[in-house]
């Protein structure tokens, strides 16, 4: 039993390698040739996406060879060609086309062969400016992708037509819209390929709307500033000139995030100044670099959009000394009949127990505007006056007026004290201290 | 003199005043009648006082903060001195200002309460004549008028327990400082497959600022920093030169070097902020400057020396003030080279070409009547050529500007005329609106909590009415109604309706029209430093006829915070919402934002969560909505405790986004450390 199975299995595994073999054998004679068939028996094409207009070379094999007479090309499109195995076509619209082709091979075989080809239209005029062309201003028009150098343009504002090449400039005298046609292949062309330009008056009341020029920056005008952590006024402006009237719509952004809407309507062409707002202000809480822009959803704008960044240093108290960012000028002290007290190397003679006037000019030579300054005049460490001065401008001269009595004692300072508290923390701007010498000390 | 001479003549009282004070003047005379305990002030010693004369004042007892208040007394017989002293609330000692002797006889002493850092004082009067002295009240100083103000706009918050002067001079910082961050990517996940472009970004500052200050009075300042990113904005280098001052100041005389703000006026140059050099001598009277800066901001280090050829620009000006500073003459001269493509920060479109020019400028300006009356004159004539690429030369033109403005108490009228010829310009003006000329008028009011203001203008191009070329007229009336309600609370509303008309030979046209109207509302609350809340809404419609023909809507919404309830936490959220409306195709373009930045100290001076992040939605039709969330934040440690010679901190960081559209979403994922210094 056990040499019949044995028997039996090694039958069963001959006729399964027998049938195998058979199977191979039949495929290479009956498969092979038929793949090689069709490997090299086909149609090909070049350019594979032809172009409205653009010729088209088509070429069909065999391996047994054809019979050129035998040859009959139908290009899809109701045309026909016949008597070569290589035919040109020129397609006059877009689609999706069959190409057939029928032949007789020299081993006398009918084969007929077909391909899909899809026609495109890649031809296009571009212009620039891409947006807002003007009025007296030069348009350029560019033929991308036409098949031959030679173009005829029509501006569409009733001037004659020119033979030019693919780029070209034209200058339209009166606002308008115009349709634009470029004829391919020197005007002959049959296909038409036309834009539209909307040309206004490049800048004023009647242009598009647009912004024409725009500037990012912060308070002190520019791009890049440094502020302690924490700083709660920092804010990012946009100065922009636009023309033509219409609604501006943007988005503030904070690195790439967006961080508020800016909405106005716009008239008559004139310069506008937008920022991103005080209440919250620019985010300083994280130290490191942020960059701040604007995306403009509308207009459109054709130029890039600036970007400017400020860096948030880890310490929240950088901006705490900004010594002798004003000067005080003038400096004077005088009894309450004004006779004038002598100062001299920061020592002021002045008569015990007495009033002493003191009057100065306190200069903002910072590039920026302090918006709240607050003077400070103490005797020793005794505080006996302050004054608050609203919207010290740069470059501003604010003269100030203050007084003490002076107590005769020996060893009495005098401390003039300038601090920029419209920050937080607030910023020593100025300090000075003067030696009170007083009669018979 | 008795307590009984507290009776006022009345025949002095200030008109403008009005009865209503007569029956405060006698509330307050009692109250000063029956008034015996002393106000604790420290005093000088006082001569002795003989009460034989009596000074007339009508007391003042309330005013509107920010408002010139006039002390006016007099005395009935001749003395040598009369003084104001008044002393703020929490003050010990009185401010004393000689009084000034007026034609009638009176003195004179104004106060502008806008100098005040607290609402109430408490002043008198003292006459003297020789060693004697007379006082007004006449028990004064024992006995004041006591002042209470109103506000009538935001007053700075007073800073408590600021140092003492010897502490603040103990503390003079060392003149640099060296700030940077250090970000390396411990982990990355972008929703692209990609792997990111940098493992590692830093950001630094050096900044130098020594400065000298002389006894003789030259002060010297230095203010420069030197900055490094490791990320670059095209064309921008790494290491970037992003300020730059050197200033020398004695008496009028100063010379600056680097960054500096050019203004001198609106039609030869202004608000330029650029680098280069000018020298002033200004003595308050006789005023000359000059300088030369580039036009643009340069990029990096390009800006380090004289300015360039091609984006230099120079000029000066030469003033002088008249009768007692009532009048001002000015001459201005600016000229020089601009390129818009050499600025950093700047965009513009490609008819924005390098230009040249120049420009004289003459201004004469007065103030009358003590501030009341201002009257203004500004004339300038250019050579301009707004494009050196095209073959037009440079061409003249003209600018004029008269404005004259009237102000009495809170009543403010303002009216203008201007004329910008088509070829004017200047180099020393970024932009400039030419070939316009117009009328422009504002009002404003302010009473009690009401601030009121209208403004209408008629503005037109075509300014010498060339009658072959159209002519754009516009009709501007806006109406700004302000409520300060409080101190914590105002509101403000809006309106502007504006028309645009266009004419050619006299006829209307039907291209050029436009017209816009727009409404807005705020409200402002500042329940303390501490909590601040703003929340604008503009709505504004726009029709046009210029090609294309436009029409579209807009609703803005802006909802803003700044919390700081405790000192362990700050937050900062902003919601915003806009809907644009084209009124032709219907497309709208809708926004939904929200941004938050926080920091949550959790162990105070050492651990603190720092969080920042956003949403933002986007919606331009249907099936086209965007939507984008990124969070931001992470623990910092500081370890300022330890290192005693600067701030130094170590985060944790994390970074998460999330971005879907049209149905497909990505997600990118950051872990990252940050080292921060500042010493």
């Amino acid at each position: 039993m056990k040499t019949e199975k044995t028997i039996r299995s090694a039958d069963i595994k001959s006729i399964i390698f027998n049938l195998l073999l058979k199977l191979i054998v039949v495929s290479a004679i009956l498969i092979v040739p038929l793949a090689l068939t069709q490997i090299q028996a086909a149609i090909s094409f070049s350019p594979p996406q032809p172009n409205v207009e653009q010729t088209v070379t088509f070429l069909v094999s065999h391996p047994a060879g054809i019979i050129p007479a035998s040859v009959v090309w139908n290009f899809g499109d109701g045309s026909q060609a016949s008597g070569s195995t290589t035919a040109t076509k020129a397609y006059r619209t877009i689609g999706n086309f069959i190409v057939r082709v029928t032949y007789t091979t020299l081993t006398q075989q009918q084969v007929n062969e077909q391909t899909p080809v899809t026609v495109v239209e890649r031809r296009r005029i571009t212009t620039n400016p891409p947006l807002y062309p003007a009025v007296n201003k030069p348009v350029e028009f560019r033929a991308e992708n036409f098949l031959a150098k030679s173009v005829l343009w029509n501006f569409g504002d009733g001037t004659r037509l020119v033979l030019g090449p693919e780029i070209i400039s034209h200058v339209y005298s009166s606002p308008g819209k115009y349709t634009v046609e470029a004829k391919d292949f020197g005007g002959e062309s049959v296909a038409k390929i036309q834009t539209t330009v909307n040309v206004t008056e490049g800048t004023g009341p009647r242009a598009s709307f647009q912004v024409f020029f725009l500037q990012l920056r912060f308070d002190d005008g520019k791009p890049y500033k440094v502020v302690p952590r924490g700083y709660d006024r920092l804010v990012a402006y946009a100065d922009i000139k636009y023309e033509g009237s219409g609604i501006l719509n943007a988005l503030w952004l904070v690195n790439g995030i967006a961080f508020r809407v800016a909405n106005l309507s716009l008239p008559f062409a004139r310069q506008t100044i937008i920022n991103s707002g005080s209440i919250p202000a620019l985010p300083t809480a994280i130290p490191g670099m942020y960059e701040v822009s604007l995306k403009i959803i509308q207009p459109q704008v054709e130029f890039e959009i600036p970007v400017i960044r400020y860096f948030v240093a880890a310490d929240k108290s950088l901006d705490r000394f900004q010594l002798n960012q004003v000067t005080v000028d003038g400096f004077k002290s005088f009894d309450l009949e004004g006779k004038e007290l002598e100062i001299s190397q920061g020592l002021i003679q002045a008569p015990a127990r007495k009033h002493i006037l003191f009057r100065g000019k306190i200069k903002n030579i910072k590039q920026t505007l302090v918006p709240f300054a607050l003077l400070r005049i103490y005797l020793n460490s005794n505080l006996v006056d302050q004054q608050v001065l609203k919207d010290l401008k740069p470059g501003e001269v604010r003269p100030f007026e203050s007084s003490i009595f002076n107590p005769g004692s020996a060893d009495s300072s005098v401390y003039i004290v300038l601090y920029d508290i419209s920050v937080k923390p607030e910023t020593l701007l100025f300090i000075e201290k003067y030696e009170l010498k007083s009669d018979g000390n | 003199m008795g307590k009984a001479e507290w009776l006022f003549r009345f025949r002095q009282m200030d008109c403008q005043k009005g009865k209503r004070r007569l029956l405060f003047i006698g509330v307050i005379s009692v109250c000063l009648f029956f008034q015996s305990a002393k106000m604790g002030a420290t005093l000088p010693e006082q001569p002795e006082t003989e009460d034989t004369r009596i000074i007339i004042h009508t007391p003042v007892t309330t005013f509107l903060h920010g408002e010139k208040l006039q002390f006016k007394a007099s005395v009935d017989s001749s003395i040598s001195q009369f003084n104001f002293f008044f002393r703020q609330a929490g003050m010990e000692q009185y401010q004393v200002r000689p009084m000034e002797k007026a034609e009638d006889g009176s003195y004179i002493y104004e106060l502008d309460t806008s100098t005040l850092a607290v609402l109430d004082f408490d002043y008198y009067f003292e006459a003297r004549n020789g060693d004697q002295s007379y006082f007004f009240p006449a028990s004064a100083p024992d006995q004041t008028v006591t002042a209470t103000g109103q506000p009538s706009e935001q007053m700075p918050e007073i800073p408590q327990n600021l140092p003492s002067p010897e502490e603040e001079m103990r503390k003079m910082p060392f003149p640099l400082s060296l700030n940077g961050s250090i970000e390396p990517v411990l982990y990355e996940k972008q929703g692209d497959g990609s792997s990111g472009t940098r493992k590692i970004t830093a950001g630094s500052n050096l900044r130098i600022f020594p400065s000298y200050r002389s006894r003789t009075g030259l002060v010297v300042t230095s203010d420069s920093n030197i900055s490094y990113s490791s990320t670059l904005l095209s064309p921008e280098k790494k290491v970037d030169l992003s300020n730059l001052m050197i200033a020398f100041n004695q008496g009028h005389h100063s010379l600056k070097m680097g960054d500096i703000n050019i203004d001198e006026n609106q039609f030869t140059v202004s608000g330029l902020g650029r680098r280069g050099f000018d020298y002033t001598y200004d003595n308050q009277k006789t005023g000359f400057h000059i300088f030369n800066v580039s036009s643009q901001q340069p990029k990096g280090f390009k800006g380090f020396g004289p300015p360039r050829a091609a984006i230099s620009i120079y000029g000066g000006s030469l003033s002088q003030k008249f009768f007692n500073d009532q009048f001002l003459l000015k001459a201005i001269f600016v000229a020089g080279k601009d390129d818009p493509g050499e600025g950093s920060g700047v965009g513009s479109s490609s008819f924005y070409t390098p230009r040249k020019g120049n420009v004289f400028g003459f201004e004469a300006e007065s103030h009358l009547l003590k501030d009341k009356v201002n009257l203004r004159a500004e004339y300038a004539r250019s050579n301009y050529d707004e494009d050196l690429s095209d073959d037009v030369d440079s061409r003249p033109d003209n600018a004029l500007n008269f404005f004259t403005s009237f102000r009495e108490g809170g009543l403010n009228i303002d009216a203008r005329y201007y004329y910008t010829g088509k070829n004017f310009g200047s180099v020393g003006l970024q932009s400039m609106i030419t070939d316009r000329k117009g009328y422009q008028a504002n009002v404003g009011l302010t009473r009690g909590i009401f601030n009121l203001m209208g403004a209408y203008a008629i503005d037109q191009d075509n300014a010498d009415g060339d009658l072959a070329t159209p002519t754009s007229k516009d009709y501007n009336g806006s109406l700004t109604l302000g409520l300060n309600l409080s101190r914590k609370v105002s509101l403000n509303f809006g309106y502007r309706n504006d028309r645009q008309k266009t004419f050619l030979a006299g006829e209307e046209m039907d291209f050029g029209r436009s017209r816009q109207e727009e409404l807005s509302g705020g409200l402002n609350l500042s329940l303390s430093q501490s909590a601040m809340v703003n929340i604008a809404l503009t709505t504004s419609s726009q029709t046009g006829t210029t090609f294309p023909a436009s029409g579209s809507s807009s609703t803005g919404l802006n909802i803003g915070g700044a919390f700081r309830p405790a000192g362990w936490l700050s937050l900062n959220p902003t919601f915003s919402y806009s809907q644009l409306k084209d009124e032709f195709s219907g497309l709208k373009i809708t926004t939904l934002n929200t941004f938050f930045s926080s920091e949550l100290t959790v162990v105070p001076e050492i651990v603190a969560l720092l969080l920042m992040g956003g949403f933002n939605r986007s919606e331009s039709g249907p099936g086209s909505a965007m939507n984008m969330f990124s969070l931001n934040g992470g623990l910092s440690f500081s370890l300022g405790r330890w290192i005693k010679i600067g701030q130094f901190s170590l985060a944790l960081n994390g970074e998460y986004s999330h971005s879907k559209s049209s149905g497909s979403s990505v997600s990118n994922q950051r872990v990252l450390a940050r080292f921060d210094f500042d010493f």
